[in-house]
Order: C-alpha cells, then structure tokens, then sequence
C-alpha cells in the first residue's frame, strides 16, 4: 500500500497536511499532528501494515496492540478520503 | 528597523507579519493582538500575502477561521496547480516541447512552507515554434484556451481556479525596446533541466524577475509580494554580482535593480533605510497593480487632448511597437484591415458599457 500519487502531504510550521490535488471525490484538507506525518512519510513508498507497526513500535513507547489499533484506524481515515493506493 | 510612521498601521502590521513568517519567527503576541486583523487580512488579500499573514498570526497564537481559511486555500490553490503541473509537464515532455517554469511556478520552492506563494497562475515560458502544438495537449488535458493575452501568451483554464499562461516571448516590442531585444533569443541561454524542462540560470532568473517588475512598475504598479519574491530569492541564491551588474547595464535597470533589492533588505530584513515613495507606491499597487497607477503612468506629463489621443490612437503598420499587442487583442479588426479605422470608436463603446471609461476619466481628473 502507499499514498496515492495525487495527494500532496507537506509540513507547514510542523503541521502536516495532506491536500488532494486533481478532481478527487475529497475536495478537503486533512491536518495531522507527528504521528501521522511519520505514517504519511512511510507511505511516500510501497509499505505494508505490519511494515508500519514496526515502524511506530520502535518510534513510540506503546503496547504493540495499541500501536496496531491506532495505525488501523489512521489508514482508515485515509482510506475514507480515497488517499490510499492498495 | 521598524517600518516608518508614514505607513498606515494596516500596513505596517502586515509588513511585520509577512517578515516573521519570512524569517521563521513569531510576532509578539501583545503586539499582534492589538492589530486589525480585518484590515490586515483586507490589504494581505491584496498583496496575495494572506497565507503569510494566517500562518505568523496563528504562530502569535491568533488562529482563527480567517487564518484557516487563508492557509487552506492557499494550500489547496498549491496542491491543485502541482497535479496540473506534473500532467502538463509529463505532455510536453512526450512530446519533446521545451518548456521553462516562470515567476511563482520558480519562486514557491524558496518560500518558507508549502503554499505560501500565492498564484492566480502557473506561468511557463515553452518553444514559440510549436505553440500551437502546445495548445493541442493543453486541449487533450481539459483546458480551455481563455483569450490570446497579448502576442507573447494565450491563457488557459481548467475548472474554477486552474489557470496556466504560456509564453511564447517574455516581452513584446510594446514593452520597450531594450527589454524587447535582450529577451528575444532567451531560449537560447536557457539551461537543460530533465525532460525537456529548461531553466534560467540563477543570474538570468533573478534579471528577469527585476525586467518583469520593471515592465509592472510601468503600468499599474507591483505590490509587497514582489519584494518579498526579491528577498527570499537573493537571500537563498548566491548571485555572480559582476553579471549582475553588467546585463542589469544593458536593460538599462541597474538604478531599478538596486533599489528594489535594497528596499527588500530593508523592509524584511531591517537592513538599511526605506524608500518609503517606492514602498508607498508598492502598498498602493497591490500584487496585480492598481488601474489609478496604469492611468497616471499613461498620462505622465501629457495633456488631456494628448492623453486621449493616445488612448484612441490604434498601429496601422507592424513597424508599430504596439501592433502586435492590437492584433492579438482586435484579431476581428487586424484580419479585416478595412474595419480598422472603427477600432478607436469601437474601444470607446466596449469601455463606455464596461465602466472603465467613466472610471478612467476619474482617475485621469484626480490629482495626484
């Protein structure tokens, strides 16, 4: 999986934002804080679920279940704005 | 070096916020809270300064729905010019037409975050043998050809807000006759990029930008963002002064040149004194220019009987600076020259049922 090619996600004063940049269904702007932009930057590339778990669990000091919800649940979102390519 | 009381405060409110988030620093929250905020965002507006204004407000601790809703239309406006971009350059560079990114489609990449160079449009400068061609695959990507806009460019829409300027010329003869000649093999001097890109050199890009300005300066005038352009650019480009100087000779812009990079010293980066005129006439300008300044630098020294027939006079012959900006502009009249000498009373009815005329003759009547 990765981020589709026609979202830009950029930092603006340590923000992140994820922006839609031809006629997508999402016409919005999604903001996110650290964690996501550490997500939006493994998605640059072809990654995989677990990938992105081991990647926070050796970021973040948290229980691997919770990382795994918290991952799931951020994919979920990008998936309901049509930003992920799977 | 604050920016002198002669400046309304609007003004030097903006001044202050654009150079913070210039500079990647935050204004004083006391200092920002006391600031009218609906009068700054009126003048940023103006300027194409908003996102700037939004994002050193929202580092003062002032986020609002205004700064929200700047930033995010900056960002939008941004992102939905990269996905044409990266369409219109993937064609051309298919079809092996060169092309050469201008003025904001440059100078975004040496703003401070993503989206704070603000753009009605992306402009490129491409191969003036094949436009027609380029017309073709702009056509094949969905935009529509809005109007030739002078004899140097055709505009091109997509959508609401999707708008592209190719360049066939960086100046017409209209725009001077140094400018004109010193422009005209430009593609020649241009630096192979990837694809078929090509870009200025650094010395090249910063001389046009200055020549740009110039040509604005004698129209309706250039605003704050220009001189913020000038400052991020110089500050992040190390430019050959000696070429500088030299090529600045021959556009006859060496006093322009500096003053303008000076004032951009001075204004964001507290360096030196401010021409306060100049700033002055750039705060009155706005980015786009102002029709008051386009009129008074018409009418500079001219009498009203002057001023108008200059206004009506129309190029009969293409050794006329402005024939080619006419015939691009009146293609109907230039086709059938026997229609020709109804053009001046034709420009005076299309102004009379647009307003500009009445408007014109105000600020031809205002004193200065």
């Amino acid at each position: 999986m990765r981020l589709k090619s026609d979202f830009v996600s950029q930092d603006v004063d340590g923000r992140r934002y994820l922006i839609p940049t031809l006629g997508q269904e999402f016409s919005g702007i999604a903001r996110g804080n650290r964690s996501a932009a550490f997500l939006l930057d493994r998605l640059a590339g072809e990654t995989s679920f677990e990938a992105l778990v081991d990647a926070m669990c050796e970021k973040y000091d948290a229980p691997r279940e919770q990382i795994c919800r918290d991952v799931q649940e951020f994919l979920n979102s990008l998936r309901a704005i049509g930003a992920l390519e799977e | 070096m604050d920016a002198p009381s002669a400046l309304d405060k609007a003004a030097r409110d903006l001044i202050c916020l654009v150079r913070c988030a210039a500079n990647g620093t935050a204004p004083d929250a006391a200092q920002a809270k006391r600031m009218d905020l609906d009068a700054v965002y009126l003048l940023a507006r103006r300027h194409m300064l908003s996102a700037c204004a939004a994002l050193a407000l929202e580092r003062a601790g002032l986020e609002d729905m205004r700064s929200r809703d700047a930033l995010s239309s900056a960002l939008r406006r941004a992102a939905a010019f990269d996905g044409a971009m990266r369409q219109v350059t993937q064609a051309f560079d298919e079809a092996g037409l060169w092309y050469a990114p201008l003025k904001g489609a440059v100078l975004k990449d040496f703003y401070p975050a993503y989206g704070l160079r603000e753009m009605a449009d992306v402009d490129l400068l491409i191969d003036p043998a094949r436009e027609d061609e380029a017309q073709r695959l702009m056509e094949q990507l969905g935009f529509a050809l809005q109007k030739q806009g002078s004899a140097c460019h055709r505009v091109y829409r997509r959508g609401p807000t999707v708008t592209f300027e190719l360049h066939s010329a960086l100046f017409a003869p209209a725009h001077g006759e140094k400018l004109h000649t010193y422009y005209k093999d430009i593609g020649s001097r241009l630096v192979p990029a990837s694809g078929s890109a090509r870009r200025f050199t650094d010395e090249d890009f910063y001389l046009y930008l200055c020549a740009h300005a110039w040509k604005h300066f004698n129209a309706g005038g250039a605003g704050l963002r220009l001189l913020l352009d000038l400052y991020l650019y110089t500050g992040k480009t190390a430019l050959d002064e000696g070429t500088i100087r030299r090529e600045a000779k021959k556009l006859g812009l060496t006093r322009f040149e500096a003053q303008l990079r000076a004032l951009s010293r001075a204004v964001f980066a507290g360096e030196g004194e401010i021409d306060e005129g100049l700033l002055n006439y750039m705060l009155d300008s706005g980015a786009q220019g102002s029709q008051a300044h386009l009129v008074q630098n018409r009418r500079a020294g001219s009498s009203p009987l002057r001023y108008a027939l200059s206004r009506l006079r129309v190029p009969f012959h293409k050794s006329d600076p402005a024939y080619s900006a006419y015939a691009a502009r009146y293609p109907l009249f230039y086709r059938r020259r026997i229609l020709l000498p109804l053009l001046p009373a034709w420009r005076v009815l299309s102004a009379l049922g647009s307003g500009r005329l009445k408007k014109e003759l105000f600020l031809f009547r205002r004193k200065k």
